[in-house]
């Protein structure tokens, strides 16, 4: 017997591993190897590979003798295989058992192990040498699940150093099985998928094994393997399907390893030329291994296994791929390579250095993510191969010529064009072209700088390009629709603005990641469809949004698109009809002691509460006159300065003769979130006084339209006016004033016209 | 025997008019621009209508400039065609006849179109070159003899 000592800590074992594993192991002594040679580290992340680090291990330091014959170094490990075992089966919990298994002979003076092993026929004293030993364990007589099992390591002077119980369960449901072999099969079969359905349950050959789930419990379960057969696209499944109990899958895992295998990378322009590089995956590209010519594409990481087997051989790459190839027109494109063994990863990395080669990198990059930012709507059949042209001997430009990309060289003031903002663009007007055909200029510019927005999340449209710190377009700009212009960049900036919008509007109740996946879907799921123009490209966003094949009562994301449309003024289906409860409020002035309007003033305030967002519609009316001709402009807004009211809501109106009555009014309606709102009834007044009649502000809130109902209680508005009032009417006839305003938005995104006071 | 001075003024006089028989065969006397020729180039893209202005005027001095949309900067290269030059493009300029090019040939494409446009005599004619690679190869023979001028005109300004 010995006396465990106190437990290992895990920096301590983290340590003692390191140094056990940098060790020169033969290959033919490595019976079983360690976890950390796995190739689990570099397996593509959509497989599903063992993880051994769910089952509990418990290290125990025992340095205790053995009694080891002097023999050649396969007898000795054979005999430290068995001494072992016989010292720790005691040790084991009633009903395991230690099954037999090889022992592995590491390090010392004894030469070779293992099977061939032909030297070292004295005992090596030396410390490093060890032998390992991983016994698989059974659980009265059912065999446990690899990663359960006992280890012991003894050193070449016969003591036992450590042990580890790894993945021993606390309770096991069954060792009898009450679910038949071939029903286990045909429950896997179907959890894995169509591929496997061709095979033929009778003919898979099932064992029994306790599986230990990450509870430590074991489960009685069949074990088999599942293969789809194909040599080229190998998918093979291990299943561990419970024999007892609820039939299920309690776990399955690939069986297909890789041989080489690595990522591919490149430094790339991340923003634009004048800005910093960063060096990212590449995907979607292809690389070639030179003993067999074989192919592999990268996948979303970067990453290329090869799952058959070859030597030591190049791996080299040039940046082309399924969707994109670089053809440069400045000189030789780039090219990378390396060489190596299966093992480690023989990783690639375009380390481009200046503008020529940069351009290549960023061009290739940035292309695959615009690609991979629309896979949705793209088959596999639009737009493959496509040539990527750059540096192009020319500057300050880049287009689609209907079948490639093109970029220009940097020169005359502006950047070399292959990058971020450029190439999202020009795939736009592929994507366009790919979708039914370009069959709206000023569209399909909108769309690629949409595409741009989507990418990049901001909403500069060719940052630096004719400059650092220069923009070309900004999407957060008010280019009302129908914007008049010969060029279709113009035409389509209110669709690159709709598409900003919509991502503003969707972040008030989305995360950043979460609104921008959402706008993506509809602006793309927009463009799937082949938009006539940039208002039927809108039109088709609230489809795409639609989920109960009626437009009339809302889509999910109606109000967040209607906001957006109305941001720039582009036709859209109309609110739904609004149904059920609404709350009004009020506020009015008398005519009597008149009130006297002579500079910019509030005249009137009402309040009103909305339990949930909702759509308020606003009426003000009233009448006045002045001493002299005069013109002067109202409107309402939600906040009390003076200087500021909705766009919207803005009116210019005159007092065309001295003493003459002239209406006074305004209407406008806007959604507010949920809350209390007072609305503020303006009039913005210079070089001249007014003199009211009676005036009322009505506010009337609904229900958000598309959403569920909304408004329940509402506040009696205040009946009284705080406003501020100029002083009396002056008898001086003053020229009318057209004030100095201009038009911005709020912090709400609203569009809000600004009086300078 | 003549002074010194005398024989020094007659070999000036000589070189003079050596000099002027070369300096007089380059001035515009055969230059094929009877009037000003100019080639523009430009192509639509992310940026808008970008592209260059080749101008031969009739004493066949010339300037290559680029344009940005409405604006064009300074010519980047000026220079004046040589007698063999002149020759070449004038060979060009009756091959192909540009008097009798047409007003148009070609069709916009619906974004990022290319066009070629010759001015000369008081007519311009315009080549909108399609998208792609099909419309390069479906070119009727309007836009050959519009190529091969604009060629020419680059190859004779050396840009």
């Amino acid at each position: 017997m010995y006396r465990h000592h106190a437990m290992w800590n895990s920096v301590k074992f983290a340590a003692v591993s390191a140094v056990m594993t940098t060790m020169v192991t033969p290959a033919s002594a490595q019976q079983q190897p360690p976890p950390s040679a796995s190739p689990l580290a570099v397996a593509p992340a959509a497989n599903r590979y063992p993880d051994a680090s769910k089952l509990q291990a418990q290290y125990s330091s025992v340095n205790q003798p053995l009694n080891l014959p002097p023999a050649r170094s396969a007898s000795r490990a054979a005999s430290a295989g068995f001494a072992s075992a016989a010292s720790v089966q005691t040790d084991l919990p009633d009903g395991f058992t230690l099954l037999a298994a090889p022992t592995s002979h590491i390090g010392g003076s004894g030469g070779p192990a293992g099977a061939n092993a032909t030297v070292s026929a004295t005992p090596a004293a030396g410390s490093t040498e060890k032998f390992i030993t991983v016994f698989p364990l059974a659980y009265r007589g059912v065999p446990l699940s690899k990663g359960s099992d006992y280890l012991t390591v003894v050193n070449g002077e016969g003591r036992l150093l450590v042990t580890r119980k790894r993945g021993m369960p606390t309770r096991v449901d069954a060792t009898q099985p009450t679910i038949s072999s071939s029903d286990a099969v045909q429950i896997a079969r179907k959890d894995a998928g169509s591929n496997f359905a061709g095979i033929d349950a009778e003919k898979i050959k099932s064992d029994l094994q306790i599986w230990v789930d990450d509870r430590q419990n074991g489960n009685l379960s069949w074990t088999f393997t599942l293969s789809v057969g194909s040599v080229a696209e190998p998918d093979v499944r291990r299943y561990w399907v419970a024999a007892a109990g609820e039939p299920r899958v309690l776990h399955w895992e690939t069986e297909v390893y890789h041989t080489q295998n690595g990522v591919v990378s490149g430094n790339i322009w991340a923003t634009s030329p004048f800005q910093a590089t960063a060096n990212r995956p590449f995907p979607s590209l292809e690389v070639s291994r030179l003993s067999d010519n074989a192919k592999q594409i990268t996948g979303a990481d970067g990453r290329y296994g090869y799952t058959t087997p070859a030597g030591s051989t190049e791996i080299r790459a040039k940046l082309r791929g399924p969707f994109f190839v670089i053809n440069n027109q400045s000189g030789a494109g780039l090219e990378t390579a390396q060489t190596g063994p299966a093992d480690p990863p023989i990783n690639l990395n375009f380390g481009a250095v200046g503008e020529d080669q940069l351009a290549q990198d960023s061009a290739f990059y940035w292309a695959n993510f615009a690609r991979d930012l629309a896979h949705t709507i793209l088959g596999p059949a639009d737009l493959p191969n496509l040539p990527v042209l750059t540096n192009i001997n020319q500057n300050c430009n880049a287009f689609w010529n209907g079948s490639s990309l093109n970029f220009f060289k940097a020169g005359s003031g502006c950047p070399n064009t292959a990058y971020s903002d450029v190439v999202m663009h020009e795939y736009g007007h592929g994507i366009d072209a790919a979708k039914g055909g370009i069959i709206h200029g000023g569209y399909s510019e909108g769309f690629g700088d949409a595409m741009a927005v989507l990418a990049t999340r901001q909403p500069c449209v060719g940052r630096d390009f004719f400059g650092a710190g220069t923009c070309l377009r900004q999407a957060s700009d008010m280019i009302l629709w129908p914007a008049a212009s010969s060029d279709p960049h113009v035409v389509g900036r209110p669709y690159a603005g709709f598409t900003w919008e919509l991502i503003q509007q969707l972040k008030q109740t989305f995360s950043e990641d979460e609104s921008y996946a959402i706008a993506t879907r509809l602006v793309l799921g927009a463009a799937a469809a082949n938009p006539s123009d940039v208002a039927d490209a809108v039109r088709l966003s609230f489809i795409v949004d639609d989920n109960d094949a009626n437009l009339t009562n809302g889509t999910p994301h109606f109000r967040a698109l209607a906001n957006a449309a109305d941001s720039r003024k582009i036709p859209r289906p109309a609110d739904p009809i609004v149904g059920g409860p609404s709350v009004g409020a009020a506020a009015a002035f008398p005519w009597s002691q008149a009130k006297v309007v002579s500079a910019n003033a509030n005249i009137l305030q009402a309040s009103i509460h909305l339990d949930r967002p909702g759509k308020l519609h606003v009426s003000a009316n009233t009448s006045a006159r002045s001493a002299v001709p005069v013109q002067f402009q109202t409107g309402v807004y939600n906040g009390a300065a003076a200087n500021i009211v909705w766009t919207d809501s803005f009116r210019n109106v005159s007092v065309p003769a001295a003493n003459q009555w002239a209406d006074v009014s305004t209407m406008f309606a806007i959604d507010l979130p949920a809350g209390d709102h007072t609305i503020y009834w303006k009039i913005w007044i210079a070089g001249g006084s007014l003199t009211l009649s009676s005036g009322t502000l009505l506010l009337e809130g609904f229900e958000p339209a598309g959403g569920p109902m909304a408004i329940a209680v509402a506040e009696e508005a205040s009946g009284s006016s705080s406003t501020t009032v100029g002083s009396a009417a002056t008898t001086v006839a003053a020229p009318p004033s057209i004030p100095s305003i201009a038009v911005s938005r709020d912090e709400a995104g609203q569009g809000i016209t600004i009086v300078k006071q | 025997m003549r002074p010194q001075s005398t024989r020094i003024s007659s070999w000036l006089l000589a070189l003079a008019i050596a000099c002027m028989i070369p300096m007089h065969r380059t001035q515009a006397v055969d230059c094929p621009a009877k009037s000003m020729l100019m080639i523009k180039d430009s192509q639509e893209g992310f940026a808008g209508k970008t592209g260059t202005i080749w101008t031969i005027k009739p004493d066949c001095s010339f300037e290559v400039a680029r344009f940005n949309g409405e604006n064009v900067s300074a010519p980047h290269a000026k220079g004046q065609l040589t007698p063999e030059q002149q020759a070449q493009l004038a060979a060009v300029l009756s091959n192909q006849g540009v008097a009798t090019l047409p007003e148009q040939t070609g069709q916009p494409a619906p974004v990022n179109s290319r066009q070629i446009s010759i001015g000369y005599d008081g007519k311009t004619a315009v080549l909108d070159l399609g998208m792609g690679d099909e419309a390069a190869r479906n070119l009727p023979d309007a836009a050959h003899r519009i190529l091969e001028i604009s060629k020419a005109v680059r190859g004779v300004t050396g840009q």
